[in-house]
C-alpha cells in the first residue's frame, strides 16, 4: 500500500465528483475519454503551465489525465479534480477527469499499482515527460510498459544527453515522440512541398541561433540527409538567444530553394524569382501534443531521422 | 530517387497542391467574397499552398489588380471562420491575386484570360497548371465552357499542365438540362477532369458517415433489411428564403436540396463498401446505389412524395411572412417550400426498408441529420409496450451538432423491471474540440490535388435527376392547394400521414 493513497479511493472521489456535477448541472454534462495520459513532471517544472498544456489537449484528446509530480513531498499523496468546458459557447458542459499524485524521488517505486489502478480500461495509455530524463527512471519502467506511446521533449538537452536518452527510451516496446520533431514538421512540409513543385534540389544547410546545437536542427539535418542523401551542415548564426517566439532555427536551404523565418509567425519561402510567405502561428506544447497524439502508429519518417542522428 | 519518401508524411500534413493557378468566373460574386477567398488563404495559412500559386479573378466589373486585392483582402477578414488573419502572409499571397474583367460571351475574355495565364505562369511559376471555378449563374455554364473551349483554353499551351474545372450547383434544372449540360462540358473538358460540386459531400460529418460505417466493424453486421425498419433524412431550415425569393420560386426544395445533396447522402449511408478509398471506387459504389432507387412511376408520386408551402405566421410574438409574401415571389407561386419523399432501394440489402426524405424551409428549428431506426426486440420479455414504442435508434447528425447517438433502452433504477429509452451520445465538435475545415477548403484543396472522391459524376449527377423527375413531372401538372403548412411548423398534414399510412411516424428532431 502506498501511503494511504489507493486507486479505488481516488476513482470513488471521481464518481462521487460526477454525481455532484450532474446533479447541479440540469443541462447535463457529457463524459468524454478517449485515452489515459499519465504526464509526469519534476520538481523544476512550472505546475502551471503543464495544467494549462493538459487542459488544453483535453478538447481534443478528451482523456483521464494522471500527473505524476516527482518532487520534495515528504510521501506519495493524490487529489482529484474534473475539468469541464462549454464548447462552442453551448450549454452543455464537456467534463474530463485529472488526477494529480505527488511523490517523492525515493517513493516514486510505489507509485505504478496506483497508476495501474487508475487507467481507463480499454483505451490507449500515452505518458507524457516534459523532461526527458525523467522516462528513463528505472522506477517508472513498468508504466511505460503499459503506455502505446512515450512523448518528450529534448528541446532542452544538448544533443549528446539527448541522444542518450532516446538510446535508453527507444529500447521498450512503446512508440517513441519527441516534441523536438513535432516542432519541424511544418519546415519539413513545407520543403517537401517545393520539391514536389518541381524545385531542384542542391546543396543543403540548416542554420540556427542561440548557443548549443538545438534538436529540432539536428533532427530536420538528419531528415534532409534522407532527403539528398548526404550529410547537411548545422550552423550557427548568431549565438544570441533567439527573440521570443522566434523557435531556434533561422532558415534551410536547399537548392534553389530557401525558407527564412523573418518574424515569429512569418517564414519567407524563396524559390527562384518567386516569393511567398507562409504562417508558422506561434507553437504551444499542446500544439506540439496534440500532433504526436494524432500519431498513434509506427512513425516510419520519425524512426528514419532518429536512426540518421543516432548514428551521426 | 533519393529521399522520394521523406517528402511524404502522411501522419503529420495530407497531399501537397501542385503549383496552380484557380480562375475564378464571378469573382466579384457573393460565392467568392463568402467562401472561395476565404477557403483559399485558409489553405494558405495552413501551408497547404505552393509558393506557385495564383488566382485570376474574372468578372464585368472593371476593376485593377490591386483594386481586386483589396476587396478580397476585406472579404478574407470579413468572411474568414475560426481563423486569425495573418497580414504579412497575407501580403505575399496577394501578389498571387490577379483580376480579369470581361463578358463571359466575349470571345476577348478568353484572349485575355489566356494571355493572364501565361505571365502568371512565368511570373509564379504555376506551370501551366489551372482550375477554372465557375461561380456564376447556372445559366451561363454552357457559354463558359465552349468559350474556354474556343480559346483552347482547356489544354495547357505545352500539354503538359493540367486543366480542371469545378462547376457550382445547381448542375442542371431537370433531367433534360442535366444531360444537354454533362455533354456540352464533355466536348470540351474529359469526365476526368470536371468536379461538379456539392458541398455536403465536403462536410465532414458526410464523410464521418463513411468513417463510421466502414472504420468499424459492428455497425456494418446491422445495416441491411433485416435490422433496418427505415430511414429518415431530415433537412430543415428555420430561416425563409432571404431574398432569395425570385430564384427559389423557379428552383423549389426538392430539386434545391433533395435532388442533389440529400440524395447524395442517401447514397453515403445506404452504398455497398467500396474496395478502397479511392476516387473510383468511392463514386463507383454511390452511383450504383443511386441507379438502384426505384424510380416512381406517375401513379405512385401521389402516395410517396408529398409537397409543401409555407403560409404567415406568429412566431414568439413577430409575424412571419408565407412564401407568397416574400419579396419577388409571385402571389400565386405553386413553388415547393417543403418536399417529402418516400424512397426504396431495389438492391438484396435494402428491398423494402423506405428511406424518408424531407427538406422544408421555415420549419421550427435547423437540423440535418440522418436517422437509422431499427426492428423491434423479437420478443417482449418487459411487457408488450416496451421496445415498441421507442425501437433503437442510429442518428448521425449533420448540423449544426455534428454527432452520432444511440438510443437504447435501459432499466430504471429501483426495484421492478421498468425499461426507458436513454441516448447515448457521441459530439464530434466537442469530443474533437478543433476547428474543422469548411467544405470549400476540403473541396477546393481536393480538386486542386485531383482528388474528385467528393465531387459528384456525371452519373450520379443523371440517376438522381432520374429519381425526382417524375415527381417534378406530376408536381408541374397538378394544382396544390397551398399554403398547406404554417411557418414554424414540421411541414404539411399530408407528409405525416403518408409515413402513417407505413406505420411509421417522423421523427421530432
Ligand atoms: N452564394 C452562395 O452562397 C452560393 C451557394 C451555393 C451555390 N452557389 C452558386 O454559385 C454561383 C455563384 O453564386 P453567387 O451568389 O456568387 O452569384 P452572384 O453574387 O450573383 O455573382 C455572380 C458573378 O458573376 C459575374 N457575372 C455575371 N454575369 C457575367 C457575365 N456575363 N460575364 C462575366 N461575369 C459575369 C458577376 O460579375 P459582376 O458583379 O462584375 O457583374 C458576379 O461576379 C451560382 O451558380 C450559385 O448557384 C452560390
Amino acid at each position: 500500500m502506498t501511503g494511504g493513497v489507493d486507486a479505488e479511493r481516488l476513482l470513488r472521489e471521481l464518481d462521487e465528483g460526477w454525481r455532484q456535477m450532474g446533479k447541479s448541472e440540469g443541462g447535463g454534462v457529457l463524459r468524454a475519454c478517449s485515452m489515459t495520459m499519465v504526464a509526469v513532471s519534476g520538481a523544476g517544472e512550472d505546475v502551471q503551465a503543464a495544467g494549462e498544456t493538459l487542459a488544453s489537449i483535453m478538447h481534443e484528446h478528451p482523456n483521464r489525465t494522471i500527473v505524476l509530480r516527482v518532487d520534495g513531498s515528504a510521501a506519495v499523496e493524490a487529489r482529484t479534480t474534473i475539468l469541464c468546458w462549454m464548447p462552442f459557447g453551448k450549454r452543455q458542459q464537456v467534463c474530463c477527469e485529472q488526477i494529480e499524485i505527488a511523490a517523492p524521488r525515493t517513493g516514486l517505486n510505489e507509485v505504478p499499482p496506483v497508476l495501474f489502478g487508475l487507467m481507463v480500461a480499454d483505451l490507449p495509455v500515452a505518458v507524457w515527460c516534459g523532461d526527458p530524463r525523467l522516462s528513463v527512471l528505472e522506477e517508472l519502467q513498468p508504466v511505460l510498459r503499459l503506455a502505446s506511446k512515450v512523448m518528450v521533449d529534448t528541446s532542452k538537452l544538448d544533443r549528446a544527453d539527448a541522444a542518450a536518452v532516446l538510446a535508453k527510451l527507444r529500447s521498450g516496446p512503446w512508440l517513441v515522440g519527441d516534441l523536438a520533431w513535432a516542432r519541424i514538421t511544418r519546415w519539413r512540409q513545407r520543403v517537401a512541398q517545393e520539391i514536389e513543385a518541381g524545385c531542384r534540389k542542391g546543396d543543403s544547410e540548416v542554420t540556427f541561433t542561440g548557443e548549443g546545437m538545438p534538436m529540432a536542427a539536428v533532427y530536420l539535418g538528419a531528415w534532409l540527409e534522407g532527403v539528398i542523401g548526404v550529410p547537411v551542415p548545422l550552423r550557427c548564426e548568431d549565438p544570441a538567444p533567439p527573440a521570443p517566439g522566434m523557435g531556434r532555427i533561422r532558415s534551410v536551404r536547399l537548392g534553389e530553394l530557401t525558407l527564412r523565418r523573418t518574424a515569429p509567425t512569418t517564414v519567407c519561402v524563396q524559390r527562384g524569382e518567386v516569393r511567398a510567405s507562409t504562417a508558422f502561428p506561434l507553437l504551444r506544447d499542446a500544439d506540439l501534443l496534440r500532433e504526436e497524439l494524432g500519431v498513434f502508429g509506427r512513425d516510419a519518417q520519425y524512426e528514419a531521422a532518429l536512426r540518421r542522428v543516432m548514428e551521426g | 530517387m533519393t529521399g522520394a519518401l521523406e517528402l511524404e508524411d502522411p501522419l503529420r500534413w495530407d497531399r501537397a497542391v501542385p503549383p496552380s493557378a484557380v480562375v475564378i468566373f464571378g469573382a466579384n460574386g457573393d460565392l467568392t467574397k463568402r467562401k472561395l477567398l476565404p477557403a483559399l488563404y485558409r489553405l494558405a495559412y495552413e501551408r497547404r499552398l505552393p509558393a506557385g500559386f495564383a488566382v485570376v479573378g474574372i468578372s464585368r466589373t472593371a476593376m485593377s489588380d490591386d483594386q481586386f486585392r483589396e476587396k478580397m483582402r476585406e472579404s478574407v477578414q470579413r468572411f474568414l471562420e475560426d481563423s486569425p488573419f495573418d497580414a504579412d502572409l497575407w501580403r505575399d499571397f496577394a501578389l498571387g491575386l490577379h483580376y480579369v474583367s470581361g463578358d463571359i460571351a466575349d470571345d476577348g475574355l478568353y484572349k485575355a484570360i489566356a494571355a493572364k495565364l501565361g505571365e502568371v505562369e512565368s511570373q509564379r511559376g504555376t506551370a501551366g497548371n489551372a482550375l477554372f471555378y465557375l461561380s456564376i449563374q447556372p445559366s451561363q455554364y454552357e457559354e463558359t465552357v465552349e468559350g474556354l473551349g474556343r480559346a483552347g483554353l482547356n489544354v495547357s499551351r505545352n500539354g503538359d499542365g493540367w486543366r480542371r474545372i469545378i462547376i457550382e450547383k445547381p448542375f442542371g434544372h431537370d433531367r433534360a438540362s442535366a444531360k444537354e449540360l454533362n455533354s456540352r462540358v464533355q466536348r470540351v473538358f474529359d469526365e476526368r477532369s470536371v468536379y461538379r460540386i456539392d458541398h455536403y459531400l465536403g462536410k465532414e460529418t458526410v464523410q464521418n458517415i463513411l468513417a463510421f460505417r466502414f472504420g468499424n466493424g459492428i455497425f456494418e453486421p446491422l445495416w441491411n433489411r433485416r435490422y433496418v425498419n427505415h430511414v429518415q433524412i431530415t433537412a430543415a431550415e428555420s430561416i425563409g428564403v432571404e431574398g432569395r425569393g425570385a430564384y427559389y420560386q423557379e428552383a423549389g426544395a426538392l430539386r434545391d436540396m433533395i435532388q442533389n445533396h440529400l440524395l447524395q447522402v442517401m447514397g453515403t449511408i445506404s452504398m455497398e463498401p467500396p474496395v478502397a478509398y479511392e476516387s473510383d471506387e468511392v463514386r463507383d459504389e454511390r452511383a450504383k446505389l443511386l441507379r438502384s432507387i426505384h424510380v416512381m412511376k406517375p401513379d405512385e408520386v401521389l402516395t410517396h412524395a408529398v409537397k409543401g408551402q409555407y403560409g404567415p405566421a406568429k412566431i414568439g410574438g413577430a409575424d412571419v411572412p408565407g412564401f407568397r409574401q416574400e419579396p419577388g415571389v409571385a402571389p400565386e407561386a405553386q413553388t415547393d417550400t417543403y418536399a417529402a419523399v418516400r424512397l426504396t432501394v431495389d438492391n438484396w440489402r435494402w428491398a423494402g426498408v423506405p428511406f424518408y426524405i424531407r427538406t422544408g424551409k421555415r420549419m421550427p428549428k435547423r437540423v440535418t441529420d440522418i436517422a437509422i431506426q431499427f426492428n423491434h426486440a423479437p420478443l417482449a420479455v418487459f411487457g408488450a409496450e416496451t421496445g415498441k414504442q421507442w425501437p433503437n435508434l442510429l442518428v448521425l447528425r449533420i448540423q449544426p451538432e455534428e454527432g452520432i447517438s444511440l438510443r437504447f433502452y435501459s432499466k430504471l433504477p429501483g426495484a421492478g423491471m421498468k425499461l426507458r429509452p436513454v441516448t447515448m451520445d457521441f459530439n464530434y465538435g466537442t469530443s474533437f474540440g478543433t476547428r474543422t475545415p469548411t467544405a470549400y477548403e476540403t473541396l477546393l484543396l481536393d480538386a486542386l490535388v485531383g482528388d474528385a472522391t467528393l465531387y459528384t459524376r456525371q452519373d450520379m449527377v443523371e440517376a438522381s435527376w432520374e429519381v425526382v423527375q417524375p415527381v417534378l413531372d406530376v408536381w408541374s401538372e397538378t394544382k396544390f392547394d397551398l399554403p398547406n403548412y404554417a411557418a414554424g411548423t414540421w411541414g404539411p398534414a399530408a407528409s405525416d400521414e403518408m409515413l402513417a399510412g407505413q406505420g411509421h411516424v417522423w421523427r421530432v428532431p
